[in-house]
């Protein structure tokens, strides 16, 4: 009886423990229920891939199955799967295999029931769990294999069931998260943003590749803080250093923000950039990091400059024509002064005559004469002065036309003083003409004879009534003509101008003039394709240079020579 | 006005011409006429003892404008009681003139608002004496 005794002693007792260890594994698995029923989810935090793997490891360990499967396909994501073998890692990479697999259970709805199948831990029969992931059909699958007899327990169903919702809420957070940071990036890219890490303790640096392509660098390239500073445009380095260094000082609170322009180390494009950075501080005031974006503003850049040209443009423009209603305003005053100046002279001697020849007294003849002189030599300043202004309208709209003919330059010269000579002595003006000899050459007579004779009043009128020397030659086919007068001279500043429209040497309070002389003068030499030009020292006297080649003007010399600046 | 010879009158203008037709005009009424270029040479000529009873000035002159002669003049004790007529072809003439505290005439002028003014500072009245 011992025997049988004992071996239902032995029965009961094995049964006893197998009771027992159901219990404890019920119990175990209630545990593992209930806490899991206690979990927001399964992966929370992680991508929707690792959600699936905890998803298998949770499985495996809970319901210590052999096998665990699970694919998860979203609509315009690829399938994400996992899988899990007792076996070891070895077994669990050949996840596809189980998937294959799986393809063929689902096929033979063999759900619950023992089958036999080739999975990675070898041809063997298997009783499975399987379950679809997630609400919509299709969206994905979860299977777990076990060689145990007993398998699935209804407790052990449930969990697989709870663990499945506790991953899909898991999944479906991911899924949220990972469009949540998607958009974040697709932003940052729409901005044009990029970011960079700096950890200024142990120098380490780390840019996106937007940041590295502000740089003008390759997205594999290399950076560091010396790198940083190569990539800056060298007049912006220094101050953008001295940013950077203040930023990382605790009591500057750490933002900072600053534009400057970067190199482009290897695409050699200029880019305007902005930063703004943070950086953070450890207890004693070190910066442990400082992260920051960076943001392509050369566009923005570009129009603000253009926008200030365009401001320095307009500034000019109107500058430029106030300038030019200033000296209209100037030549109106000084061209009325030196219109009245002769019809002064021309009325007062008119006036003093008629009264007197009306009456029939017998004036002296004298003064009869002297008056008649003036009102004669009225007229021709008159005539004189409208012929300048009429010069000067004839060369602004290019109708000044040269008519060239043999003309010899000494001989020229002679005539002019010879007109002149009458005013050279009221103003006491002694003059002088050193000729090598005769310079003959293709010129303009008249309008030569016009730039003497300006020359000539000019050294006449500022020559303070010192002696006047001209002197007249010839070298290498141009013909050089100097006027040298000892007078009140030229600064520096206005020899640069005199030749302009309207520019007087000396101020007008100082001295009248329409200062048109100069001005139709230079045109007149430059349409012979000469020059001329003034050395003088204020106080000293002035010589007035003309070089005009003895060939005549150039083929071209047409109307645009005389209109040119 | 002690010294000051009732039938000379100074005309300073640089205008060479202006001068001529001036003094022929001056001369033929009958008075005595010294001419200047300019406010240096205006002074010289006082300087050198011509004690007009008016000076016609003008104002725009090389060297010595008229603003800096009726600035020496106004210096001189002697000099400073001249009567001063300003003849300028400026549009302020007349401005300008009050600014020196004279009276102005603005060019083209007509003989007998030339005569008149000389007279006027010359003889209390119009004409030469």
């Amino acid at each position: 009886m011992s025997e049988p005794r004992s071996a239902e002693a032995a029965r009961i007792a094995e049964s006893r423990h197998d009771a027992w260890s159901e219990v404890q594994r019920l119990r175990s698995l209630n545990r593992d229920l209930i806490s899991l029923l206690a979990q927001p989810a399964i992966g929370t935090g992680q991508t929707p891939a690792g959600v699936v793997q905890t998803l298998v490891e949770v499985l495996m360990s809970m319901l210590r199955v052999d096998l665990a499967y699970a694919r998860v396909a979203s609509p315009g994501e690829a399938a994400v799967e996992a899988g899990c073998a007792s076996a070891g890692p070895e077994a669990a990479q050949r996840a596809p295999e189980l998937g294959v697999a799986l393809e063929r259970w689902l096929k033979a709805e063999t759900w619950n029931t023992p089958v036999t199948i080739e999975s990675p831990l070898g041809r063997g029969e298997m009783r499975l769990l399987v379950g679809r992931f997630g609400l919509q059909e299709d969206s994905g699958v979860v299977a777990v294999g076990s060689r145990r007899q007993s398998f699935p327990t209804e407790t052990e169903a449930l969990l697989f069931r709870v663990a499945i919702n506790q991953a899909v809420i898991g999944f479906r957070e991911a899924q949220v998260l990972q469009e949540h940071q998607r958009g974040e990036r697709l932003a940052l890219e729409a901005a044009s943003l990029g970011t960079w890490d700096y950890h200024p303790l142990t120098g380490d640096m780390t840019w996106s590749d937007r940041c590295k392509e502000l740089f003008g660098l390759a997205p594999d390239a290399k950076v560091d803080y010396q790198v940083f500073l190569a990539g800056l445009h060298p007049e912006d380095r220094e101050r953008t250093h001295q940013a950077v260094q203040r930023a990382l000082a605790a009591e500057s609170g750490g933002r900072f923000k600053i534009e400057y322009r970067t190199v482009g180390l290897q695409d050699a494009i200029e880019r305007w950039v902005s930063t703004a950075g943070r950086a953070f501080f450890d207890g004693s005031g070190r910066a442990l990091r400082c992260v920051g974006t960076v943001l392509d503003i050369t566009e923005r850049k570009r129009v603000e400059v253009e926008r200030e040209l365009l401001l320095a443009k307009e500034l000019a423009a109107r500058a430029a024509a106030e300038e030019a209603i200033h000296l209209r305003d100037e030549f109106l005053s000084v061209a009325s002064h030196e219109l009245y100046t002769p019809i002064t002279s021309l009325m007062l001697s008119v006036e003093a005559l008629l009264p007197s020849m009306r009456a029939g007294d017998v004036l002296d003849p004298r003064a009869v004469s002297k008056l008649l002189d003036l009102v004669s030599r009225q007229g021709r300043r008159l005539i004189r002065l409208i012929g300048d202004l009429l010069d000067v309208s004839r060369i602004e709209t290019g109708r000044l036309q040269l008519d060239v003919a043999d003309v010899e330059l000494g001989a020229l010269v002679r005539e002019v003083v010879e007109r002149l000579e009458a005013d050279l002595a009221r103003h006491r003006c002694s003059l002088s003409i050193r000729a090598s000899g005769p310079v003959c050459g293709r010129w303009d007579r008249s309008r030569l004879d016009q730039v003497v004779t300006n020359l000539l009043s000019n050294a006449m009128k500022f020559g303070s009534g010192k002696p006047v020397e001209i002197s007249i030659g010839a070298e290498h086919g141009v013909a050089r003509l100097a006027v040298k007068d000892s007078g009140i001279g030229v600064s520096q500043v206005r020899q640069e101008r005199i030749f302009e429209r309207f520019e007087r040497a000396a101020p007008p309070e100082h001295y009248g003039g329409l200062g048109l002389g100069l001005y139709i003068s230079r045109r007149i030499v430059r349409a012979h394709g000469g020059s001329i030009r003034v050395e003088s020292e204020p106080g000293a006297g002035s010589t007035f240079t003309v070089e005009l080649p003895c060939a005549g003007p150039p083929e071209a010399a047409g109307r645009d020579r005389w209109r040119e600046g | 006005m002690s010294g000051a010879d009732a039938a000379c009158v100074l005309v300073v203008d640089d205008d060479l011409d202006i001068c001529e037709a001036i003094q022929t005009v001056l001369e033929l009424d009958g008075y005595r006429v010294v001419t200047a270029t300019d406010g240096a040479e205006a002074l010289e000529r006082l300087h050198g003892g011509v004690r007009p009873c008016v000076i016609i000035l003008d104002l725009m002159m090389p060297r010595m404008n008229g603003f800096q002669f009726r600035e020496q003049q106004l210096r001189d004790p002697v000099l400073r009681e001249i009567p001063v007529v300003v003849l300028s072809g400026d549009g302020r003439a007349e401005t300008k003139a009050r600014a020196l505290g004279v009276e102005g005439l603005r060019k083209p002028i007509a003989l007998d608002v030339l005569l008149g003014a000389v007279g006027r500072s010359c003889h209390g009245a119009e004409g030469a004496g």
